[in-house]
């Protein structure tokens, strides 16, 4: 086992044996697995959940036109989220880090506080990086709010970098020369076949073509069908739309297009919506 | 005495945190075994990551005892009496009665039966963790407990036996084990006293005592100098939290390839202490060795090699970024970064980066003017080194490197213009720039930064921006007492208002809220008055030097000047002096002229001559232009000290109050005088904040 799938079957197998619903990646842009409303907006009122999914998350912002051998503008998160935060999760975090094959005779790992902050989501977490031999390898995080509203009780969210970890496991020092199927030779595929047409394409559209005066169209429509959909209960709909209002934002954010006060306000109008979502969220389905 | 042990396994505690949790738990332990009358000895404490532990011997029997409880007055009403009985169980004719200052108060003799240490501590031990005060703490899981992170294991023994401790909040109870390292040794572990805890606990990989886990890192450090002839660069704060994220220390070395080496220090430093806490080396000669010290949690099987290998890929790839940066920045000149400042907004309303350094040239042209009013020393070549460190001062916040690694503003600026060879002190102006004031040395250097200084806080106080109460988000107090640490330290006289006044008239921003320079000013003064009062000088000395002073240097000599004299003992003296004739003179009004044929003692007459001569002294000086304002005080003063034997005898021999009226009115007018000559060298706020 050592191709970039293969960490995704092994960790999928072992959140999946542990009890946790498998998903599928949430259908929009979304800037971390944290957004995707099976984490945000799950995270919410007294319902026991256990999931575990793949998120591709795009940091337009990121984007290094694939010439930067640590950094892309769309990489993969492996999240788990579990309510209420089981006692022992830290044990069973740490096999799920010997299943992917860190061996702690061998490895150092570390609890380094970190403690999470989304000012667009309006929610905040204590906890820890994850280090393995120095490399943050995951976000470990107790919720404690979302959207302004009180976490209780508490989802735990298990946060791996995909693209560190594998490297971490393939002693690759260039995320694109990672082995993405874990076949050799001939039958190998790369990061690179996978990714470097999207990196190289998306850093040109983020930093070069993307039209700011239509993306701050785009921004106003979401935010305005968000407020709407929110108002009349439908809390999974309006929240689409505020998740398009922060990529939108990023895209902006990215094109170097908002001064220092209007991203102030612009993140602002984000958490106003995340928070509109969470409260529909609580008040109609909780 | 019985061994009470007791340690609390949390998920890893922030390492900043520790310190301050430890001696807080033990207060809270310690206060309530007083509280309760538990005799205790031999207190230890220890924290690691995971481990809060506190152990005491303790006696196990509190003995029966009598409690004499004071109640209240017997002239109290008589329902706060019947309170107090019956909160204390016990009838009026129970109680005695005692007498302390005059009032008769209700006393009760409370006897208390004696108790087992034992059938305390658990709710002692429930009570002092929910006491300690984290900064931040959380809640897990179904519960509504906060704690710094979740706790997940009480170990709590006294006398050999379990203590039950129950945190319900939690649906925790105590047990009588613990677990070792959470790697090499996670079995369960069993202890009941101290040393036996400490060292079955080495034995399962955990170093309880952070002093001793401090000790095997800096012993490591050692043997590592040694072998490799290099030494280890420790900063005190980066040592502490690496005690506090391990549980057993393992010193390791790796390697730095040579081709990064070329990278500014700081350029290297950085990513090695604030991203990864790793410690730089230095080889004999000061220079930063090829080499980088870490410490890890972990006793690895192929003695760390793998983790030496994956910490030295983690800190090449963020060098290998930091090279690329350095690569590009030296692609353009510092000065062409002036555009792009153009598009960086420093404050809403001040503007963008590109304005604020217009506004600092001016500002600095307008220190050296000032500057070189009166200091000699200061050349026209400072005023054009000075006017071209302003103009690069922010020229390397938008390059690549400040942009990733912003804690090196000012350092790249400094070591890019060095490269692209501007004047030397220019380099060291840039660099210096946000030092700390008291690590700033050379002229031009200092400068920069004190106009740097006043103009933030300027056009910040102008846009209503000033702080208030503990909100200080541009650190403009910070910025204040560097402005009067640098005048000092420099030793430059010169007229703060009118650089603030100046700074003032050239700002272009709209809506300028009235009575900035004046506000500025206070500001500026009240930074001072702390400073001042640091140093030692009196709340009311600082006060009087500090009123409507502008030049900073000689509110410094005068507030040394007055504090030595009035902590002199005829200072004290003359104080006093200066006390009694205005309590005297307090509502009186004398119009009366001094008439020396009304003198009746030779010491009226001594007095009279002795404040003739001061006044005239200090009278003489105040028209002198050649004698520098600080040395005109202090001969003022020592004019003033002069006369103190001569009151002193006065108020010995003579009694103000005559029976003669004439004579009355006479002294009255002679005391009137001395005060008016203490009033001449604007000593009064002083003297009567002095009361």
């Amino acid at each position: 086992m050592n191709g970039f799938q293969d960490i995704i079957f092994a960790l999928q197998k072992y959140w999946g044996d542990y009890g946790c619903a498998l998903l599928q990646p949430y259908d929009m842009e979304v800037g971390a697995g944290t957004f995707n409303p099976n984490t945000f907006l799950k995270a919410l009122g007294p319902k026991d959940w256990k999931a575990a999914y793949v998120q591709p998350s795009r940091r337009p912002a990121d984007g290094r036109y694939g010439e930067n051998p640590n950094r892309v503008q769309k990489h993969h998160q492996f999240q788990v989220v579990i309510k209420p935060s089981p006692d022992d999760i830290q044990d069973i975090y740490l096999k799920s880090l010997e299943v992917v094959g860190i061996d702690y005779k061998l490895h150092d790992i570390r609890f380094v506080e970190d403690d999470w902050e989304s000012p667009t989501l309006g929610a905040a977490g204590l906890g820890w990086e994850v280090w393995c031999d120095g490399m943050e390898v995951t976000q470990f995080t107790y919720f404690q709010q979302v959207g302004g509203i009180v976490c209780n009780p508490v989802t735990v969210e298990l946060t791996y970098g995909l693209e560190r970890l594998a490297m971490f496991l393939q002693s690759v020092d260039n995320v694109y020369d990672l082995n993405w199927n874990g076949k050799e030779d001939e039958h190998k595929i790369t990061y690179r076949d996978v990714c470097m047409q999207q990196e190289v394409e998306f850093s040109k559209y983020s930093f070069e073509y993307a039209d700011v005066e239509k993306l701050a169209r785009h921004f106003l429509d979401a935010e305005t069908e968000c407020k709407k959909l929110a108002e009349a209960g439908l809390a999974l709909p309006a929240y689409d739309q505020c998740m398009k209002a922060s990529h939108l934002f990023n895209l902006m954010d990215a094109r170097g297009a908002l001064s220092v006060a209007e991203r102030v306000d612009r993140i602002a109008r984000v958490r106003a919506l995340a928070k509109a979502c969470c409260e529909v969220q609580v008040n109609c389905h909780e | 005495m019985n061994d009470f042990l007791l340690e609390v396994l949390v998920e890893e505690i922030p390492s900043r945190l520790q310190s301050g949790a430890i001696k807080e738990f033990e207060n809270a332990v310690t206060s309530r075994f007083n509280a309760q009358r538990i005799s205790y000895d031999s207190v230890k404490t220890f924290i690691s990551p995971r481990r809060i532990v506190f152990s005491a011997k303790l006696n196990a029997k509190i003995d029966a005892f009598t409690e004499e409880k004071k109640g209240p007055q017997t002239t109290a009403p008589a329902e706060i009496i019947e309170k107090f009985l019956k909160a204390n169980n016990i009838s009026r004719e129970q109680c005695i009665e005692k007498t302390i200052d005059k009032k008769t108060f209700v006393f009760a003799n409370v006897e208390h039966e004696a108790k087992n240490t034992a059938d305390l501590l658990g709710d002692i031990v429930r009570e002092s963790i929910a006491a300690i005060s984290w900064q931040k703490s959380m809640h897990w899981g179904k519960h509504q407990f906060h704690f710094v992170r979740p706790i997940r294991n009480i170990m709590a023994m006294f006398g050999g036996k379990q203590v039950n401790v129950t945190l319900p909040e939690i649906d925790l109870k105590s047990c009588d084990y613990t677990f070792g390292h959470r790697f090499l040794s996670p079995q369960k572990i069993q202890a009941t006293d101290i040393d036996s805890y400490v060292s079955s606990m080495r034995r399962a990989f955990v170093i309880v005592s952070q002093e001793e886990r401090k000790k095997i890192i800096l012993d490591s450090f050692k043997k590592i100098e040694n072998e490799n002839n290099i030494s280890v660069e420790v900063t005190e704060s980066l040592l502490n939290e690496v005690v506090g994220l391990v549980e057993y220390p393992v010193v390791l070395l790796g390697h730095v390839p040579e081709k990064f080496m070329k990278l500014p220090e700081e350029a290297i430093i950085t990513p090695m202490r604030t991203h990864q806490r790793y410690f730089p080396t230095r080889t004999a000669d000061g220079k930063l060795a090829p080499f980088f010290v870490f410490v890890a949690n972990n006793v690895a099987t192929d003695k760390g090699a793998t983790i030496i290998r994956g910490n030295e890929r983690v800190l090449n790839a963020r060098l290998a970024d930091a090279y690329f940066f350095f690569e590009t920045d030296l692609q353009k000149p510092l000065e062409s970064h002036l555009e792009d400042l153009k598009k960086i907004t420093f404050q809403e309303k001040l503007g963008t980066l590109y304005e604020r350094t217009k506004s600092l040239s001016k500002v600095c042209d307008f220190v050296y003017e000032e500057i070189s009013k009166y200091n000699a020393g200061f050349s026209a070549t400072t005023a054009a080194l000075l006017r071209r460190a302003a103009t690069l001062a922010k020229c390397d916040l938008p390059t690549t490197m400040v942009c990733e690694f912003t804690e090196l503003q000012g350092i790249m600026g400094g070591h890019y213009a060095r490269i692209q060879e501007e004047n030397p002190a220019v380099c060291d102006a840039i660099r210096d720039q946000y030092k700390a004031a008291d690590d700033i040395t050379a002229p031009v250097s200092a400068l920069l930064a004190l106009a740097d200084k006043v103009e933030i806080i300027t056009s910040f106080f102008a846009i209503g921006k000033e702080p208030t109460g503990s909100k200080d988000p541009f650190a403009l107090r910070r910025a204040a007492i560097g402005i009067l640490k640098i005048i000092k330290s420099q030793n430059l006289t010169i007229d703060l208002r009118n650089i603030v006044q100046k700074t003032f008239n050239q700002l272009t921003v709209k809506d300028l809220k009235p009575d900035t320079v004046n506000n500025v000013m206070l500001f500026i003064m009240d930074r001072l008055k702390v400073l001042l009062k640091d140093s030692g000088i009196s709340h009311a000395v600082a006060k009087a030097v500090t009123v409507g002073e502008s030049d900073i240097l000689n509110a410094y000599r005068k507030a040394e000047t007055l504090n030595e004299v009035l902590n002199s003992e005829v200072g004290e003296k003359l104080v006093s002096e200066y006390k009694r004739a205005k309590n005297i003179m307090q509502g009186t009004s004398t119009a009366a002229d001094i008439d020396s044929a009304l003198f009746s003692e030779q010491c009226e007459i001594d007095l009279f001559e002795a404040i003739s001569t001061a006044g005239k002294k200090i009278e003489n000086l105040n028209k002198d232009e050649s004698t520098e304002a600080c040395e005109k005080f202090k001969q003022q003063l020592s004019a003033l000290i002069e006369i103190e034997p001569k009151v002193s005898a006065f108020f010995e021999q003579v009694l103000v109050n005559a029976e003669d009226e004439k004579i009355k009115g006479n002294r009255f007018a002679l005391l009137n005088r001395l005060i008016s000559v203490f009033n001449s060298l604007k000593l009064q706020t002083i003297l009567d904040d002095l009361g």
